[in-house]
Order: C-alpha cells, then sequence, then structure tokens
C-alpha cells in the first residue's frame, strides 16, 4: 500500500505562516478573496481542492497574530518599521488606531500651542512626526531664532534658541525631520 | 557675478551642528548665479537640493543636488536641445517654467534619489512630470524619464502643482515609528487648474508608478499617458475660494475653508490605498481610458471647527505622531499670537 501523496496543508503550521508571511499584503487578502469565489458547490474537483488549501489557509491567517497584522497593515497603507521596539500587540493597536483615526471616528483631542507673533512669524514653519519648528529671522541682533515645539505627547517643554548671523544673507531653510536635521542656505554676492 | 551658496546643517533641538554623516556646511560657487529671490531646499538621506530662481536672469530657475556626505555636486541627467538644459555638468536648468509660485515649485524628491519635477515643455500642450535619477550617471537613458499628462487638462494657461508627502520621504524608514508609509502605495497628487473652468483636476497616480518606470531598461524617454496612468485616479473638483491640500501616504485630505472671518472648514479624505480607492464612486471621465474617474463627493467629508474663531490664517497639515497615530493639525494667528491646534 502507496503512502498518501504529499499535500501543502500537511505542512505544520508554523512552516506554512512562514512562508505565507513572506506574501505581500494584498496576496494575503486575495486568498480569503479566492475562497469566496470558488464556493460554490458545482465546481470541479479541483475546485473543491483549492477550497479545501483555501480554507486551510484562511483558517491558518485567522489564527496568526503576525499575518492579521501584515494584512491590517495592508489595509491601512502601512510597513512595519522593525527596528522598533514595540511587540506585536503593541503594533497591531497602533495600525488599529491608525485605521481608525483616518476614519474618521475618532475623538478630536485639541492642544493649543501660542507662539510669540511679532517674532516668529517672518521666515518659515515646518512641521512633521508631531515635531514642529518655527524659525525668524527678525531677531534684534539679525540673528536667526527658533522654536522647537516638541510631540504633544511626549509631554517636553518648548525649546527656544537662535543662531548668531550668519555673514551673508539667509535665503530660506529645510529640515528633515527623521534625523532632527535643518539645513539653512546663505548667500554672498561679490 | 560671483556668488557663493553654503548649507550648513544644525539639529533643530537646540541649533547644535549636526553630527550626522554629512559634509558641513556644503559650499558652492558660481560664476554666474546673481541674488536669488526664491527657491526651495530639500533633504534625505544622502542627497540635498537646492532650487531656486533669480527672475531677472535667463534661464530663471535652476536645481543643485549635491551628495549629503561628501558635499559633492553629484551628477544630473540633461536633455540636449530641450527646455531643459545643464550649462555646467551638475547644474539642471529649467528656463520654461515661469508659472511657478516661488514657494511651491512643484519639485520634490521621489525617495532616496529619484526627483520628480512639473513641468509644460515649451511648445506643446501637455504637462508632463519629469523623473530624473540622481544616483545614476548623467547621459545614461534610466536616468531620467518624461510623464506625460493628458492634454486636454494642460494648456499654456493652465496652473499646476504637485502636493505630495514631503516629511517621509519614501524609502526612509522613520527611526523612532513603529509604522511606516507603504512606498509601493504613496500617492502623488497633480493639481491641474485649467481657465475657464473655475476648478480644478486632480490626478492622482502611485508612486511606484513613476519609480518602476525609471528603473526598467525601456529606451524611450517618454511614457505616454495610456501606459503610465493606468490605474490612477482623474478626480474634477469644483471651485473654492480658499482650498489647501495635504498628502499622506495612501490618503490625500483637502480643506476647504468655508467662511474667510473664522475657522471652519470642510474636509474631504480621501483613501487612494489599493483597497481603499476602490471603495471611491466612480465616474466615466471624458479623459483617457486609462484613468479612473471618481467624484470629489465620495470622500469622507466632516466639518472641522476651531475652538476659537478669530483666528486670520490657516497652516493645515495632516501628521503623525510618534506612536504612529494620525492626526490633524492647525495653525492660525489671532491678534496676539500663532496657535497649533492638534486633533
Amino acid at each position: 500500500m502507496s503512502a498518501p501523496a504529499p499535500h501543502l496543508t500537511g505542512l505544520p503550521a508554523e512552516i506554512l505562516e512562514h512562508v505565507l508571511l513572506h506574501l505581500p499584503g494584498q496576496d494575503i487578502i486575495k486568498i480569503e478573496v479566492v475562497r469566496r469565489s470558488f464556493a460554490d458547490p458545482r465546481k470541479s474537483l479541483l475546485t473543491c481542492c483549492t477550497i479545501q488549501v483555501s480554507r486551510h489557509f484562511q483558517s491558518l491567517i485567522r489564527n496568526s497574530p503576525t499575518l492579521q497584522y501584515r494584512r491590517e497593515l495592508f489595509a491601512a497603507g502601512l510597513i512595519d518599521n522593525p527596528s522598533n521596539p514595540c511587540d506585536l500587540a503593541e503594533r497591531r493597536k497602533l495600525c488599529e488606531e491608525y485605521a481608525r483615526k483616518w476614519s474618521g471616528a475618532a475623538t478630536v483631542v485639541e492642544s493649543t500651542h501660542k507662539l510669540p507673533l511679532d517674532q516668529y512669524l517672518r521666515w518659515g514653519y515646518s512641521t512633521a512626526l508631531g515635531r514642529n519648528l518655527v524659525a525668524s529671522d527678525s531677531l534684534p541682533n539679525d540673528g536667526l531664532g527658533f522654536l522647537y515645539i516638541p510631540p504633544v505627547a511626549s509631554g517636553k517643554p518648548i525649546n527656544r534658541w537662535s543662531i548668531p548671523p550668519f555673514p551673508f544673507k539667509s535665503l530660506g531653510f529645510a529640515v528633515y525631520h527623521p534625523e532632527d536635521l535643518l539645513g539653512v542656505v546663505e548667500q554672498q554676492e561679490e | 557675478m560671483r556668488s557663493l551658496l553654503r548649507i550648513h546643517f544644525l539639529n533643530i533641538r537646540d541649533g547644535s551642528p549636526h553630527c550626522g554623516p554629512l559634509s558641513n556646511p556644503i559650499t558652492w560657487t558660481s560664476q554666474d548665479i546673481p541674488q536669488i529671490q526664491g527657491g526651495k531646499l530639500a533633504i534625505t538621506d544622502s542627497r540635498v537640493m537646492l532650487y531656486f530662481s533669480h527672475p531677472n536672469a535667463a534661464p530663471p530657475n535652476r536645481t543643485l543636488v549635491w551628495d549629503r556626505t561628501t558635499g559633492n555636486l553629484v551628477r544630473v541627467p540633461w536633455l540636449r536641445g530641450s527646455h531643459i538644459l545643464l550649462t555646467a555638468p551638475q547644474v539642471l536648468e529649467f528656463p520654461s517654467m515661469e508659472y511657478r509660485r516661488l514657494d511651491d515649485p512643484s519639485i520634490f524628491f521621489l525617495d532616496e534619489f529619484r526627483v520628480v519635477v512639473l513641468t509644460l515643455p515649451i511648445g506643446t500642450n501637455s504637462l508632463e512630470l519629469i523623473v530624473f535619477n540622481t544616483s545614476i550617471p548623467q547621459g545614461h537613458p534610466r536616468s531620467i524619464r518624461r510623464f506625460r499628462l493628458p492634454p486636454q487638462y494642460g494648456n499654456e494657461h493652465c496652473s499646476a502643482l504637485i502636493h505630495i508627502d514631503q516629511d517621509r520621504y519614501l524609502g526612509t524608514p522613520n527611526r523612532d515609528v513603529a509604522l511606516i508609509t507603504d512606498p509601493t502605495q504613496a500617492i502623488l497628487v497633480i493639481h491641474v487648474s485649467k481657465p475657464p473652468y473655475l476648478g480644478g483636476v486632480l490626478h492622482i497616480v502611485r508612486i511606484q508608478t513613476l519609480i518602476e518606470h525609471v528603473c526598467s531598461t525601456r529606451a524611450d524617454v517618454y511614457i505616454p499617458w495610456n501606459e503610465w496612468g493606468r490605474g490612477a485616479v482623474v478626480m474634477k473638483m469644483p471651485w473654492y475660494p480658499d482650498v489647501m491640500f495635504s498628502v499622506y501616504g495612501i490618503h490625500m485630505t483637502v480643506f476647504i475653508r468655508l467662511w474667510q472671518s473664522d475657522l471652519t472648514c470642510r474636509i474631504h479624505n480621501f483613501d487612494f490605498g489599493q483597497r481603499g480607492y476602490s471603495t471611491l464612486p466612480l465616474w466615466n471621465g471624458e479623459g483617457s481610458k486609462a484613468e479612473k474617474g471618481a467624484l470629489f463627493e465620495g470622500g469622507k467629508e466632516f466639518i472641522f471647527k476651531v475652538a476659537r474663531s478669530d483666528g486670520t490664517f490657516l497652516w493645515p497639515d495632516t501628521k503623525s505622531l510618534d506612536n504612529g497615530t494620525f492626526f490633524l493639525q492647525v495653525s492660525y494667528i489671532t491678534n496676539s499670537s500663532i496657535n497649533g491646534v492638534v486633533c
């Protein structure tokens, strides 16, 4: 008596999960769609096998928090940052919160910062990732003034700092927030 | 006239010199740059780009791109005999872009190395996006692609702008957040206003589409809309006196100021992710068959009113906190202060 032919569904769940984790998020979603589209009893034997495999995979996805997370990330238009120390449960919660807030269902919470208008609206403003930088080129000593406003959630205070005037005319600035980097351009004419 | 440009790099928290792997400051000297009137500076992990204008000179607009680590100008592509000129080996000039606003010149980094420019070539009625890859040597056929937009939406009287997520350059994971915008789904919005139609037409395209064409080995520099616009969404937008855009990943948010006297605005929020845009109500657009037409009314709509109503100016933006959650940020001026509202 010959042994039964090996079948994909016979592999351990851990291995299948590992394989599925290499799929893009939309393919994980497609597995569910395939199952629904083939859920017709008049389909062929081959289709029935497909249903069986799809059901197996769907069950695997449903019971795997990691695969669920992959699917949720895709639906929210996000990818994971593996260098962040958050665990899986925290990441899923963040993803859920992110999607919920974009859907407009979130409660509005307001936080207001008051800044001195006379000094800090003359040059520019940059904000990203909850960090804000307001710049002024109208300080009394002709230097450049900056207000660094950290994320509201951080609870840290606003920091006001300035740099001495450049030798030449200051043209503008840009902020690269991932590195807390401020670039300032000056021009000299001769 | 000899001119010297210097770019200093500081830490935004306290103004100290930045300690990252970069040449600090970057210095550039030229014999033919008069006083700069306006421009834009953009930074990625490895590139620094300075776009600037000097209206009394010809050509009026130029772009310089440096390698941030060495301070050297990188070689950028050029097209001989076109409206894009390269007089010195590393200087990209745009003589035909007078219609641009100085504060929003529609030139951005698409990712770490690729720059996108929106332009209307001389003698044509078709807007186009030019994407050049600053990591590929000048003259290499893969270093530049020109993506034509449908001609019915552009002519010499139109004005056009790009809206893109400027704060999170794609492909550069932020070091302190758990969730990052998916670069394969992120969008770029081209906003075209064309008289006499007092409204706008929005073209929403996936940035990945532009990048994939630039990476391809095809020889053609010109990519017709029917080829690259497949899957794009075109949306007609009614005219509003005061409207602002914000793009974040797969989302486009349109802020419509309802009354000039206070800070009430109507917000339309659209999801153009691969799953989200399929839920938008579609219309059969009058343009190319390549794109889908979506109804502007299809976005999620809500009214936002700042608690204080005596503001006189509004900066809306859509941002992410360090914990990965989303918020709207609105900044406005009252008689005595700037106020930022985080929602």
